[in-house]
């Protein structure tokens, strides 16, 4: 008797702790927001725009105003994202999207067909993982090179944007 | 297993082990009860958050955190036509009546709350816009089109409003405007499930200058 209480006041208290320290990963508050995720597990914003849409005949130009985005990132730095979803995972991976954007006329453009943005057919690959109970990490399949880049989901209209810079040596 | 303790704790100490005086053992036990139920408490967030009964209606919610009904108005998509449609046309959004009868004043960030069936981004069902009050109705211009139909701009990005949402209750979001709103007129609109054909429901507001 006197080592079942034992017990259960052990296992209670493992308990406790466990269901306190559940969620110590650092989530994004905002849903549909994404953050750069820095390796100590630190989230930084990301330039929160909803890109002009002008119509182009069959296409649809994405103007953001501004050659560059603020939140600038080295070649070498290690780039993962990370946003909360309420989504089941599957559903919500599905609608992760990345655009690389020309800067032309002191602005960010982007011109493709509707379908294309939706489909995401003009994106370029991620990977996602699952982060913490509710978030989702998504990293670039491929090295992002110098440019201007915008994070997404089909199912939104803002974009989180950030520039990559080259080199310095370069 | 008791006996075998008990032989393990005499080949040790040489003597039987003594009895727990029956306090301490009932004492460690309490407290591990406490600390579990403190933890419990420290986890929640300790209150229950009032959410709203039906689903995809959207609540205005105040200071003290109650929920107040906003304008429920059907939004209607209208077309527009100039000369007759020989120069094109542009498709608007329409509620009736200039002005909401639920106003709000600029002094505050307004918070919304919404219940949404099933796992859904609120980003996507929900949608902010203002409106501009014209000769007794609420316009939102959303696309221009030209004779052949073709669009030719894209007015609605600048009428939507950003908004940040947050879980809220166990299926509930808080939704707050990333900036303050300028006075005038609002409404939300959720994307039901089962679209009808041009119209949706609304849920509209006006935001008064402080001091009118």
């Amino acid at each position: 008797m006197k080592r079942g209480c034992a017990t259960l006041a052990l296992a209670l208290m493992v308990l406790s702790v466990a269901l306190a320290q559940e969620g110590k990963v650092l989530e994004p508050e905002y849903v549909s927001v994404f953050y750069l995720l820095r390796p100590s597990g630190e989230v930084v914003d990301l330039e929160r725009q909803t890109p002009n849409t002008i119509p182009k005949g069959i296409r649809f130009l994405l103007v953001i105003p501004n050659e560059k985005s603020p939140v600038r990132l080295g070649a070498s730095d290690e780039m993962q994202f990370v946003v909360r979803v309420s989504e089941d995972f599957d559903k919500a991976t599905a609608t992760m999207q990345l655009f690389q954007f020309e800067v032309q006329n002191g602005r960010r453009e982007l011109l493709a067909k509707k379908e294309d943005f939706l489909k995401n057919k003009i994106g370029l690959k991620l990977r996602a993982e699952k982060y913490g109970t509710s978030s989702v990490k998504v990293i670039p399949s491929q090295i992002l090179g110098p440019g201007e880049y915008c994070l997404s989901r089909s199912s939104i209209s803002q974009g989180y944007c950030f520039g990559v810079d080259a080199p310095r040596n370069q | 297993m008791a006996a075998l303790f008990q032989c393990c704790w005499i080949a040790k100490y040489g003597l039987p082990r003594p009895p727990h005086p029956r306090g301490y053992r009932w004492k460690s036990v309490w407290v591990a009860l406490i600390l579990f139920f403190a933890m419990i408490a420290w986890t929640q967030d300790g209150k229950v958050p009032s959410e709203p009964g039906s689903p995809s209606v959207l609540y205005y919610m105040d200071s003290s955190a109650q929920l107040v009904p906003l304008e429920s108005q059907i939004v209607r998509i209208k077309h527009k036509f100039h000369a007759l449609g020989f120069t094109g046309v542009t498709a608007v959004y329409q509620v009736g009546g200039e002005k909401s009868p639920v106003r709000l004043k600029a002094e505050r960030e307004p918070e919304f709350v919404v219940r949404l069936q099933g796992k859904v981004d609120p980003l996507e069902f929900v949608q902010f816009y203002r409106f501009e009050g014209i000769e007794g109705s609420r316009v939102l211009p959303i696309e221009d089109f030209d004779a052949l139909g073709r669009p030719t701009k894209i007015s609605i990005a600048s009428a939507t409003i950003d908004f940040n949402a947050v879980k809220y209750g166990a299926s509930s979001f808080k939704l707050t405007p990333i900036q303050m709103l300028a006075p005038g007129e609002y409404c939300l609109t959720v994307r039901l499930a089962t679209k009808q054909e041009n119209k949706s429901s609304g849920f509209c507001f006006g935001i008064d200058k402080v001091g009118n």
